[in-house]
């Protein structure tokens, strides 16, 4: 079957060629109408060949730096890393680095996925060269709190292409491409030995077309959220493809009881609870190949048994005809996110700037890192942007805040995954340029103490014995009562904030793996 | 007034012509697509589109060695003969014209990379395939009862 293979590669690279010559001119479009709560939309265009334009890797050279404006500074925290995709900070500071790699094994379905592979396999790149091996997680530790890493040691090794990570009660978890592992490990360790259990496996090959698997950590320390994206771009795989994927999964720590929290979210990523709210926000990726300004990616909240439409519909009821048979009563109940981020941006990294050390202008909002278009001719994403936020809502237009990623039609690096370090400032994993940014303020205020990423609520006391989180009044009596076990890291509360939320309790799920897909 | 003859007859001494191993390929792929595309919209499951897909795209590649073999024996003596005359030769390149531009079609996601213009073009691609397939066979035997050469 050599021959056959063969000519698909000749075939992708002259349909690779075509399509970039025969650009259609989208470069009239104002990508900033599809910025905020009402996106423009326009129809549906089918193109014989889909809008391509992959930046080619280059790398970083020495002594390039992404951009950032005035009043910041950016510096390379880590260099040398194997496609960082999530940064994660633990309650005293260190800095953790998930590495990991798309996994092997996608069987090809149609001519197209080889077209797909070749395309994909180009935009990974990584600049030429042997590549470090990935799948692992990586500990930084700034000892002296100055913004450089000091001491480096890789954690976890040989992971099966891990994305997500979260701490609580000396467990870390790991969302690997198919299940979420519990590892022991305690806050200032620098070597895991122990073998993990797994916590609750999660839908994985041997498709998994989108196979990473983010994770958060609830306010109140029960439950982890992992996010699970589509196996298809828009259920050309078929539905049974898809069952429990295009989801946010609620998974009870103590039990591994899972069940799915909300659906319809093609490619959902960068799990983070509001810190002031409490509500679950997520970035999602949208479909393809509706053209070049369709459909937008986006930020929302997230909620309890919340359907957002994918596949049969998108941006709330706009119907999608590439599904077959269509679902109105399905289209009816989709929910329309809160933030429309523009078309193929790739979204990936969602983090909030509340209680870091970030100036005023991003004080108080969400940083989202884009990773890169590549099925419209111009670029869109590639860049770190700002969207302000006001009482736990969007409140404003997006600001770039890290840029130059680009160079040309070539891209140095990607920005993944966005966090915020143990000092206050916002680190952003490249994993096209191998690289984790610091992103400081330029008068190098620091935070007094370190906020993990997993933070309880704003205002609510750090629980100091084990009945500061117990399940609030509305839980079943079976809940299994938590115990010191499930109490939250505790970290101190930003100051200024008075009010007390009760933490969220959901009821657990009664039987693991249950997938509750509303109507599908 | 005298007549020659060549020594070429249509017994005898004619090559056997190296496109007739693939040229049927695409007849029977393009064929075949046009049935899974029926199967397709009349189901919904994908499995159909997908195979259509596959026929079509192996219809091309077996359909482009035709062409390279067919272009073989136009320059072999022993086998110019037996080729399928200029219309057929164009409606086979039409055929596969349309099966490229079905091929794209069919790449796009789900339900509308078949139906309707997927089905249309595959409708398209048979008809063009029993065109060529006539007027090969007109112009063979018109060759074996030396009504042109």
């Amino acid at each position: 079957m050599i021959r056959p293979a063969r000519l698909s590669i000749l075939a992708g690279v002259s349909a690779l060629a075509l399509a970039l010559a025969g650009c259609s001119d989208d470069g009239n479009f104002d990508v900033t109408q599809q910025i905020g709560p009402d996106p423009v939309l326009p129809e549906p265009v089918t193109e014989l060949l889909p809008d391509l334009k992959v930046a080619e890797v280059v790398g970083w050279q020495e002594g390039e730096t992404p951009t950032v404006p005035e009043g910041l500074t950016i510096s390379a925290y880590a260099t040398d890393l194997a496609n960082p995709r999530t940064v994660h900070t633990l309650p005293n500071g260190d800095v953790l680095i998930v590495q990991g790699k798309a996994p092997a094994g996608k069987p090809t379905e149609r001519p197209k996925d080889f077209v797909r592979d070749f395309i994909m396999s180009m935009a990974r790149g990584g600049g030429g060269g042997a590549q470090k091996e990935s799948n692992l997680v990586t500990l930084l530790r700034d000892t002296n709190r100055d913004g450089e890493v000091d001491e480096r040691h890789d954690l976890l090794t040989k992971l099966n292409s891990p994305f997500g990570i979260a701490w609580a009660d000396d467990t870390l978890y790991v969302a690997a491409a198919d299940a979420i592992l519990a590892y022991p490990y305690r806050l200032g360790e620098t070597v895991i030995s122990a073998e993990p259990e797994v916590l609750a496996p999660l839908p994985g090959g041997p498709i998994n077309h989108h196979w990473t698997k983010d994770l958060a950590l609830s306010p109140d320390g029960r439950f982890l959220y992992a996010s699970v994206g589509s196996n298809s771009n828009a259920g050309e795989r078929g539905l049974e493809a898809e069952k429990g994927r295009a989801a946010i999964w609620q998974v009870d720590r103590e039990t591994g009881a899972a069940r799915v929290f909300a659906s319809g979210l093609r490619n959902p990523n960068g799990l983070t609870f509001h810190p002031e709210t409490g509500e679950l926000w997520a970035v999602i990726n949208e479909r393809d190949e509706l053209g070049p300004n369709l459909v937008p990616d986006y930020m929302t909240s997230v909620q309890e048994n919340g359907f957002y439409g994918w596949p049969w519909s998108y941006f709330g009821n706009h119907v999608d005809e590439r599904v077959h048979p269509p679902r109105p009563d399905l289209v009816e109940k989709a929910i329309k996110p809160d933030y429309a981020l523009s078309s193929h941006v790739a979204a990936l990294g969602l983090t909030f700037s509340n209680g870091s050390a970030m100036p005023e202008p991003y004080a108080n909002g969400a940083f989202i890192g884009e990773h890169g278009s590549w099925n419209r001719n111009a670029f869109n994403g590639y860049k770190v942007v700002y969207v302000p936020f006001q009482n736990g809502k969007p409140s404003g237009m997006a600001q770039d805040v890290v840029t130059g990623f680009l160079d040309g039609d070539n891209a140095r690096g990607r920005p993944v995954g966005v966090g915020i370090d143990g000092t206050g400032a916002l680190l952003v994993a490249d994993d096209s340029g191998n690289t984790v940014w610091r992103v400081a303020p330029a008068d190098g205020s620091t935070i007094p103490q370190p906020v993990a990423t997993d933070q309880p609520l704003q205002g609510t006391a750090p629980a100091g014995t084990g009945t500061a989180t117990t399940p609030s009044p509305t839980a079943p009596a079976t809940t299994p009562p938590a115990g010191p076990g499930t109490t939250p890291p505790a970290t101190p509360p930003a100051p200024g904030s008075g009010e007390t939320s009760p933490p969220q309790t959901e009821v657990p799920a009664t039987e693991p793996g249950a997938a509750v897909r509303p109507g599908g | 007034m005298t007549t020659t003859y060549t020594t070429t007859t249509t017994t005898g001494r004619a090559g056997f012509p190296l496109r007739t191993f693939f040229v049927p390929f695409p007849f029977v792929c393009f064929t075949l697509a046009l049935v899974t595309d029926i199967a397709y919209w009349r189901t919904s499951f994908l499995m159909w589109s997908h195979f259509s897909s596959w026929l079509i795209f192996a219809g091309l590649v077996f359909g482009a060695i035709g062409l390279v073999a067919g272009l073989i024996d136009m320059l072999r003596r022993s086998t110019r003969i037996w080729g399928p005359g200029w219309a057929a030769a164009i409606a086979y390149i039409l055929m596969l014209a349309v099966a490229i531009l079905n091929s794209f079609v069919h790449a796009a996601d789900g339900w509308t990379a078949v139906v309707p213009n997927g089905l249309i073009l595959s409708a398209v691609t048979v008809v063009l395939a029993v065109v060529t397939v006539l007027l090969a066979a007109r112009r063979r035997s018109r060759v074996i009862w030396s009504i042109e050469r």
